[in-house]
């Protein structure tokens, strides 16, 4: 009988022909999650993940890593024996002796993915309900609402028992779904944008606008650690450091000041979209979210759009501030979006910007600037940092 | 190899004094408490640094050891309140943080009421409102700073403390000296001054020690039970090589004090002559150049963010800061300036420089020069 970390995956399951890509994807990631105990081996059969002969004190790591994985389903700490019933009845007594300690009413819930198996699920599952009767004489059965439940899943090799499901993060494995660029900025919401691209198995890369010395060091800083944290969900970020004071300072010395954040914008995205193509990716994405602040209303985000051919993602296009906070203190990257280090200095942040701007103002306005000069200078300057998640 | 103007956050310690750290560290290491012979040496190098700090202040009475200036500050307010059961608390406007902070939590925590003095545009305590204050309170602890740690202001503490005295029937007098020591003139040694607070780590000694002195032992309640060091008032193990690190660099600061004095005086002065040259638009916040602590110079240009400059000047070589360290990382106007109701168009531009021992006159015209091409260079971009 041996103790392994047995792996159901989600939406995977509905895939068709192109499974064996997604499940190779899943793969890699776990076999990562696994990877800081030295002898885990990552199998897959039989429609589920396996992770065996790990040392015991590091289970609980693996687990809360297999948590970040995006692809998973649930997990359970199962117990793993060969078919035969007798065997099935000696590991449902072991995996129930801790819950039948201070839980008075059980059940047991049984799988079959061998459909050839001697006995049927609803056989196996009142059996060994009779025999943890028998050994645990204090319990009872309890079928709508059980104190706990004795999973068993009879597969094609070997069967399985467990009384916990832990829930993994659902969406699908990161790269799946091809790999977009991210416009991260310190603040609360385009951390949560990285988690929820990379939910539906989006690689992640990111760039950043960094305004010496408008902007602090403090500030730069801050956005690397929030691709760190974002990175244990979403796997390795290359973070792109676009040196933007010139292109600020030109702005507004030659711009209309109430349209200084939506030029502004327009040259962010324009530097993103070549950054993307340069790093092969096959989207843009932001944090916007729909009416947050001016550069978010309709016309705004119309406006920014406009300005680059390449696909647009805001994953929080319609989440309020209140729901975006409880996914950002979910993730980890609240308590560092709030340190008092602006990625904006307000010498740029116009006191009356415009809500409704005009493309035909705006692009009145940026020809007294040269865009491709300084798109080009910036991209020059650009640098580039792998953000991976802190060893804990 | 940088400019380093911000002292009144911290200073780097002198090679002596790394040199007297060090040789606790592995040679005089004993317990001073402990009753072997090599630990009565320790004991007594430990009281011969008592002395030399005490000699340095001018004052007689006692001193005890602490973790620093903070520390010190906590162990007055709460330690003397809590021996004066009705006494109210008067403290001003500019205090440090662990003065200000300190004063609120113990009015709270004692149930005390709590009078905070304003102070006028030089950062001089309000002396009407002070006065009318001490002649209101029966018994009272008053906490006033020697030299504010933003603008180098320095408060007639003699002065404040036979006011205190003469008007309020029971008074303990705390002012913190944390800029002060070794800065500006010691007190009186008739002074009326009840506790004062020091640091090591602001006069080139190590980080970490700080000391309190008390006129008499019996002001305070104790701030920690153990083994009964410092008289009883703060049990703890004797952090010896900071001790013996503070009274060194004391001693070192004493033997070249004029020059050490005169010679911030006059970069002060360089740089204000620098800027009356340069045709910037900036006022000096506190009082003159003259008059102020000399390591402190706290400037503040029209139309400029402060950390803005900071962060620019920072990337041509020169450290410096916009307030206080322990609160810099938070971003608002500075309540020390609010509270001296500085022009609303300069105050987000002030920036403190604070000198130290290494630094020198030349630095001070190549710091100049930095800010004054940056503030002209930032000054074109001001929130539109």
């Amino acid at each position: 009988m041996n103790k392994v970390l047995l792996i159901s995956f989600g939406e995977i399951f509905l895939k068709g022909k192109n499974r064996p890509f997604f499940l190779k994807k899943l793969k890699k990631l776990i076999v990562i999650a696994a990877s800081c105990d030295e002898t885990a081996l990552v199998e897959l059969s039989d429609n589920r993940f396996y992770i065996r002969d790990f040392s015991e004190q590091n289970l609980s790591k693996i687990i809360e890593r297999v948590k970040k994985v995006f692809g998973v389903h649930s997990m359970s700490v199962a117990l793993e024996t060969s078919k035969d019933l007798a065997s099935i009845e000696i590991a449902c007594i072991e995996a129930a002796k801790e819950p039948a300690k201070n839980m008075p009413t059980f059940k047991v819930d049984t799988k079959r993915a061998d459909k050839n198996y001697s006995m049927k699920s609803m056989e196996i599952s009142a059996h060994l309900g009779g025999v943890l009767l028998d050994k645990f004489q204090q319990l009872k059965v309890d079928i709508h609402n059980p104190s706990f439940t004795v999973y068993v899943e009879v597969r094609q090799e070997n069967a399985y028992i467990y009384c916990e499901r832990i829930m993994g993060p659902g969406g699908m494995p990161v790269g799946s779904s091809g790999r977009a660029m991210l416009l991260l900025s310190g603040g609360i919401d385009s951390p949560v944008a990285a988690y929820m691209l990379a939910k539906r198995g989006l690689e992640i890369e990111a760039v950043h606008f960094f305004s010496p010395p408008y902007t602090s060091e403090r500030a730069k800083q801050k956005v690397i650690d929030l691709a760190k944290i974002a990175s244990e969900y979403c796997g390795p970020i290359k973070l792109h450091i676009v040196p933007f004071t010139k292109v600020q300072e030109e702005i507004y010395e030659k711009c209309h000041h109430e349209l200084l954040t939506v030029i502004m914008r327009r040259f962010m995205m324009k530097i993103a979209e070549n950054i993307a193509q340069m790093n092969k990716c096959s989207a843009l994405a932001t944090g916007e979210s729909l009416g947050q602040v001016a550069s978010q209303t309709l016309e705004s985000l119309y406006a920014t759009n406009s300005y680059v051919d390449m696909l647009v993602l805001r994953p929080l296009v319609c989440l309020d501030k209140l729901e975006i906070i409880s996914i950002a203190e979910k993730i980890n990257t609240y308590e560092t979006s709030i340190q008092p280090f602006e990625d904006c200095c307000t010498v740029f942040t116009p006191r009356h910007p415009v809500t409704k701007p005009k493309i035909e103002n705006l692009e009145k306005n940026e020809a007294k600037l040269d865009v491709e000069g300084l798109v080009k200078s910036a991209l020059e300057e650009t640098y580039t940092i792998e953000c991976l998640p802190e060893s804990k | 190899m940088a400019i380093y103007f911000d002292n009144a956050a911290t200073t780097k310690a002198s090679p002596g004094v790394c040199e007297a750290v060090n040789e606790v560290l592995v040679k005089d290491y004993y317990n001073p408490s402990s009753s072997y012979s090599a630990a009565l040496d320790i004991d007594k190098k430990l009281e011969a640094s008592r002395e030399t700090i005490l000699k340095n202040l001018n004052m007689q009475g006692n001193l005890i050891f602490t973790s620093g200036g903070t520390e010190s500050n906590n162990i007055a307010i709460f330690g003397a309140l809590k021996k004066m059961k009705s006494a109210c608390i008067i403290t001003s406007e500019t205090e440090h943080p662990s003065v200000k902070k300190t004063c609120i939590e113990a009015a709270s925590e004692l149930g005390r009421e709590l009078k905070i003095i304003p102070v006028d545009i030089k950062g001089h305590i309000k002396t009407d409102e002070y006065i009318s204050a001490c002649k209101k309170a029966d018994s009272a602890f008053v906490s006033i700073m020697h030299v504010n740690n933003e603008t180098g202001t320095v408060q007639d503490i003699e002065c404040l403390a036979e006011i205190a005295k003469q008007n309020i029937q029971k008074c303990v007098f705390h002012s913190d000296g944390v800029q002060a020591f070794m800065k500006v003139d010691p007190l009186n040694k008739n002074s009326k001054v009840d506790l004062y607070s020091l640091s090591a780590h602001k006069i080139h000694g190590p980080k970490g020690v700080g000391a309190l002195y008390l006129k008499d032992k019996s002001i305070l309640s104790a701030a920690s039970y153990g083994g009964g060091q410092e008289y009883g008032l703060r049990s703890g193990t004797h952090n010896t090589p900071g001790i013996y690190g503070m009274a060194k660099a004391a001693d070192e600061l004493s033997s070249r004090h004029d020059d050490y004095i005169a010679t911030m005086r006059n970069i002060k002065k360089i740089i204000i002559d620098e800027f009356k040259g340069s045709n910037i638009d900036y006022i000096i916040c506190g009082d003159s150049i003259e008059k102020s602590a000399p390591h402190i110079l706290n400037v503040a240009f029209r139309d400029i963010m402060g950390e803005v400059l900071l962060s620019a000047s920072d990337s041509d070589g020169l450290i410096a800061n916009t307030g206080s360290a322990c609160s810099s990382k938070k971003r608002s106007v500075s309540p020390v300036l609010k509270a001296m109701n500085i022009d609303p168009n300069y105050i987000q531009g002030a920036m403190r420089l604070s000198f130290g021992v290494f630094s020198t006159e030349d630095e001070a015209r190549q710091a100049a020069q930095i800010i004054i091409n940056n503030v002209k260079r930032l000054r074109r971009f001001k929130r539109a």
